[in-house]
């Protein structure tokens, strides 16, 4: 292991022994399932064990002193009021736009049914 | 009279989403028009196509701090937006951009007429958001049409502080015609450019706090609301008070339910056991608002007539009843045709009358408006003139009021001249024969109305008026009879 | 003189001298194509036929005596995250295999009023999320100086076309160094702009608030000539700057004597090795240079890799909600029913370090935790941010290693958070949103490419070309050519 890769394996082994395990497999489910993607429960397993030691390493911010800081939106240093005059300009050609559609029907896009009221 | 609910008192929020009448969108420069075909009004911007990014209108801006002074709002004069997440066919990102916790406007006024009283009620705040495409239902497949995804969107939300069904569509009036009356949107409900969706609890006089509140969506008439409103109070009424001794929150769950306008019924969408999570974060890639006093002064200087100024104009100069005065003002592509009418006619009660009940009462089988059937304004005039100066009796207007419907645009005048039996008779002598007669047949009601007793006259008045299928002038029937009754009484 | 030894600029020069035809120059590296691009894997497909009869039209209006761009006769690759109207993008994705896109990007449009060539589109890791290339699903991209090493990621494609001399110019985009890092692996230099120099508008979004498109080049001064092409206002783009584009190639040359070199010494003390020793040699070309050396403090940068990994995970979980299967992209087969349109065509079109990171970016987001990570990271970043602005009121520019080492072997890496820590000096400079280049500073560990990284402060972006073009005069190991690819 060459030098810079021993310095990770002490930051990993100093994680492991801080870190808490943030997520349980429900809270997993619920991430799935609030950005939709449907993960085999092999993936799930991964994904948190990935993500437990994601987020173990991220705890160290809560040392940082954030007394009176206010939260940075944006780096754009006072850049304020980016705004366009209301004209209409060129449009998306439908033909272009449905040429990418996985299924288009009547020059709408076409998705399975679904339910009004669930 | 309004209803009383005991010791229940409904407490109603209304949420009004407003389309702008903005030339383009929100945040992309496709046209911002209802009715065309399906995704021909798109840019990249809108369809959320990857690597677009979101520029926003100036004009859109300007129409919601335009709103926000006209109803005595504070204009922020720092805003944001923001990212609201969850998933949906209709949303070319997936994420709305809208305004979560920096708003352009927040508080404000609205004072509206509740039969007969002049009622203020609070809002709690405005802000800027794009609306989602369409989603068209069919049996075995969805189609999605983005030209509405990106339209401009104010919502207006109040404080629960709305107490009955009329106090919310008076509300919704209001709301409607301020937004009319700043050419801020067409608000028509009818193509979905105004929506309201109300939330609704109820609270008995010994409670310490709110219950829960059922939302209510896609209510697209006032009377609907006010019905939707109505149906929901009694029913949360009517459950507490059967269930005393069940838990409140088992009774009422939040949920969310749509107003479906064939079965006149709610239909349950969702029940919110869990909230939804919108994730809501600043967005990156739109930098903030930032106005000036200058800039908000100059729009709050230059609003035009509100309409509830107008109101007021037509109680204090035309001496109309309040409630006539909010229904006219409310509306303002009615109260343009009625102030246009009164260059020609100054019988404003009467014209407004004819514009409130008369007319709408005939054109409501054949679903048009008045002022958008074809019978022009002038025309209406022309009718209250005709009656006013006794060329017809008001019998006789109403049968020619008939006959404008029944021909959109036909001139009252010519209807008048060419049909005889509008012609109303005030020959002397062609009634008098007929009060001759009419008194011959009714001895008794003569000596009735000697006696004391003024209702008998009347209905002489009416007997003769019904020899002369109501075309005999009041005025030359009335003298008449009187004039021949005092004869008969001197004899 | 072999075409594909020459700069840009040098190209440029002579096309315009009439001493180089365009068709001879696209055709000279058309033909390198053919010939290496199946050992380094650098460009996912090429576009023969348009820039042939490109290149010959310009000819036919060189011919005419017509005006022609400042880009006339060099040919171009872009990332294939980069819009291209009516070509692919597949942003290194299965999701996207089948995606025309349906615009062009600005960078685009910009380059092409320049009269510059687009060769083809080049791989990068899945969505640009990575720092080995090796996420891309479609394609495999070896490192020029060694094939069985990485060329480093997001935008391991266009260095390597760089460094293997495919084209001479290759654009990147960069949100936590992937234009840098991979620039440092294959010895080349890798420019990323101010946020908000370059438009973003036609470039896929990640991280909107990090990301920022930039050239690939064997030399600085043609970093320079791209970037007063590229460096526009865009009224597409909000976040992009409103300042006239800048002068870059009139500074390049002018010597650094005097400037202050900022040197992070706390912060960089895990530097090790060889690695450390060529760093150490490049501030003392610095010195020689004329430059003085200033300790500065970015001990905050040690959280860098932290607020990064919940904020662009944030923005990247919302910029990739939009790939469902509804609109475009691959809509999974098997979907029967709405859900089925989310749910499988993501779980099908996404890899796995693209998953890890919207889930995480979901999470930091979502309701009870929003305020420990998302807005506590937020702020950490203002504390950065101004950690930045007072290095700078001592030095005119910083200067830092890119990357902990040299390139690392193809697989070699398999835990995703061993992977974030490559962009550990890379991605503070995303955060402040200041200009960064890398530019060859030596070769380390067995003739493998290093870089030496200046910063500047916002808008300062010609001070830092020109620090760098200076330094790669004096090293001068930015015109090496891999042994490989020579001829």
């Amino acid at each position: 292991m060459d030098e810079n890769g021993y310095y990770f394996f002490l930051l990993k082994q100093k994680i492991r022994e801080k870190a808490m395990p943030q997520l349980d497999p429900e809270i997993i489910k619920n991430l799935t399932m609030l950005s939709r993607i449907r993960c085999s429960k092999e993936e799930r397993e991964s994904l948190l064990s990935d993500l437990n030691e994601i987020l173990g390493y991220v705890e160290q911010l809560n040392e940082v002193d954030v007394e009176g800081l206010p939260p940075c939106n944006t780096v754009l240093q006072g850049m304020t009021n980016v705004m366009r005059e209301d004209e209409t300009g060129q449009t998306l050609p439908r033909e272009t736009f449905l040429a990418n559609a996985p299924e288009h029907i009547s020059g709408m896009v076409r998705v399975p049914p679904v339910i009004k009221s669930s | 009279m309004s209803k009383d609910y005991g010791r229940w008192k409904p407490i109603i929020g209304l949420e009004i989403h407003s389309e702008l009448n903005t030339k383009s969108k929100l945040f992309s420069s496709a046209p911002n028009r209802f009715g065309d075909e399906p995704n021909t009004n798109i840019t990249e911007v809108c369809t959320g196509q990857p690597g677009a990014l979101p520029v926003l209108n100036k004009e859109a801006v300007r129409k919601a701090v335009q709103l926000g002074c006209a109803i005595d709002a504070q204009v922020c004069k720092f805003s944001k937006f923001d990212r609201k997440s969850y998933f949906y066919p209709d949303s070319p990102r997936n994420f709305q951009i809208t305004q979560y916790d920096e708003p352009i406007v927040l508080g404000g006024t609205i004072i509206a007429e509740v039969e007969g009283e002049e009622k203020s009620f609070a809002v709690n705040r405005i802000h800027l958001e794009d609306d989602a495409g369409m989603l068209k239902h069919f049996s075995s497949f969805a189609g999605v049409d983005y030209n509405r995804a990106g339209v401009p969107l104010v919502e207006i939300v109040s404080e629960p502080c709305l107490h009955s069904p009329k106090e919310a569509s008076a509300y919704a009036m209001m709301v409607r015609a301020i937004l009319q009356y700043i050419d801020a949107s067409d608000c028509n409900m009818e193509e979905g450019s105004l929506r309201f969706d109300a939330n609704i609890s109820v609270m008995h006089e010994d409670d310490k706090a709110f219950r829960n509140k059922i939302e209510i969506k896609n209510m697209n008439s006032f009377s609907n609301l006010e019905l939707a409103v109505e149906m929901e109070i009694e029913r949360q009424i009517e459950l507490y008070e059967n269930n005393p001794d069940t838990p409140q929150d088992e009774l009422i769950a939040q949920a969310t339910f749509r107003w479906d306008p064939e079965k006149k019924a709610p239909v349950l969408m969702r029940r919110k056991e869990t909230a939804d999570d919108y994730r809501y974060f600043p967005e990156p890639d739109l930098v903030p608002i930032v106005l000036t006093d200058a800039y908000i002064e100059e729009i709050r200087a230059t609003l035009p007539e509100l309409p509830l100024q107008r109101e007021r104009r037509y109680i204090s100069e035309l001496n109309l009843p309040t409630d006539t005065a909010f229904l006219l003002a409310s509306d303002k592509p009615l109260s343009d045709y009625f102030e246009r009418g009164l260059t020609t006619c100054s019988n404003a009660r009467s014209l407004a009358n004819w514009l409130l009940m008369e007319f709408p009462g005939r054109l409501k089988e054949k679903g048009i408006v008045l002022h958008k059937s074809g019978i022009t304004i002038e025309n209406v005039a022309k009718l209250v003139n005709l009656i006013d100066a006794g060329t017809i009796t008001g019998r006789i207007a109403k049968q020619v009021a008939d006959d404008m419907v029944a021909n959109l645009g036909r001139d009252c005048e010519e209807i008048v001249q060419s049909n005889p039996d509008y012609q109303p008779v005030s020959d002397t002598a062609t009634i008098e024969p007929l009060v001759d007669q009419v008194l011959a047949d009714n001895e008794q009601s003569i000596q009735d109305f000697l006696s004391g007793r003024k209702k008998a006259f009347a209905f002489l008045v009416g007997q003769v008026m019904k020899m002369t299928r109501g075309k005999a002038s009041p005025d030359v029937v009335n003298e008449l009879l009187k004039k021949k009754i005092t004869e008969k009484a001197e004899k | 003189m072999s075409i594909h030894t020459l700069s840009a600029y040098e190209l440029h020069k002579s096309f315009c001298k009439g001493e180089l035809k365009a068709e001879q120059i696209i055709q000279a590296y058309l033909d390198r194509i053919e010939r290496y691009n199946k050992d380094v894997g650098a460009f996912l497909r090429t576009f023969d036929e348009k820039a042939l009869s490109q290149a010959k039209a310009l000819d036919e209006k060189f011919a005419r005596g017509e005006k022609v761009g400042r880009l006339a006769g060099v040919p171009i690759a872009l990332k294939d995250n980069m819009h291209i109207k009516g070509e692919l993008s597949t942003c290194g994705s299965k999701f996207l295999t089948n995606f025309n896109a349906p615009f062009d990007a600005t960078v685009t449009r910009l380059l092409e009023n320049e009269d510059a060539i687009i060769l083809g589109k080049t791989n990068l890791d899945e969505f640009a999320m990575g720092s080995s290339t090796e996420m891309s699903a479609l394609a495999q991209t070896h490192n020029p100086w060694d094939l069985s090493y990485s060329p480093g990621g997001s935008s391991g494609g266009s260095a390597a076309a760089v460094a293997a001399r495919l084209c001479p110019i290759a654009l990147g985009s960069d949100t936590g160094g992937s234009i840098r890092q991979p620039a440092s692996f294959c010895g080349v230099c890798g420019y990323k702009p101010t946020y908000g120099r370059v438009s973003r508008f036609g470039l896929v979004a990640f991280g909107s608030s990090l990301d920022q498109i930039g050239p690939f080049a064997t030399t600085t001064q043609d970093v320079a000539m791209v970037m007063e092409v590229l460096g526009q206002h865009c009224e597409k783009d909000s976040t992009s700057c409103t300042d006239p584009s800048y002068d870059f190639l009139s500074s390049i040359g002018t010597d650094i004597k005097g400037l202050k070199v900022g040197v992070p010494r706390h912060f960089i003390k895990g530097l090790k090795g060889e690695a450390k020793a060529c760093f150490d040699k490049s501030l003392e070309t610095l010195q020689d240079l004329g430059a003085e050396l200033v300790d500065v403090d970015l001990e905050v940068l040690k959280y860098s890799i932290a607020i990064y990994y919940i904020l662009a995970t944030a923005e990247a979980s919302t910029n990739l909600a939009r790939f469902d299967g509804v609109r475009y992209g691959v809509r999974s087969e098997s979907a029967q029913t709405l859900d089925d349109v989310y749910d499988l065509s993501k779980q099908e079109g996404f890899g796995p370090e693209v998953k890890r990171r919207i889930l995480l970016g979901t999470f930091v987001l979502s309701a009870g935790y929003q305020d420990a990570y998302y807005k506590k990271a937020q702020k950490v970043r203002t504390l950065l941010i101004r950690k930045y602005q007072e290095a700078f009121k001592k030095c005119d520019v910083v200067a830092t290693p890119v990357t902990p080492d040299s390139a690392f072997k193809s697989g070699s890496i398999k835990d995703p958070l061993e992977m974030y820590f490559e962009d550990m000096y890379t991605i503070g400079v995303n955060l402040a949103g200041l200009p960064g280049i890398s530019v060859p500073a030596g070769f380390i560990n067995g003739g493998k490419p290093y870089g030496l990284q200046i910063v500047g402060p916002q808008k300062a972006d010609v001070a830092v070309c020109q620090t760098a073009y200076a330094f790669e005069k004096a090293t001068a190991c930015a015109d090496k050519i891999p042994e490989q690819f020579k001829k």
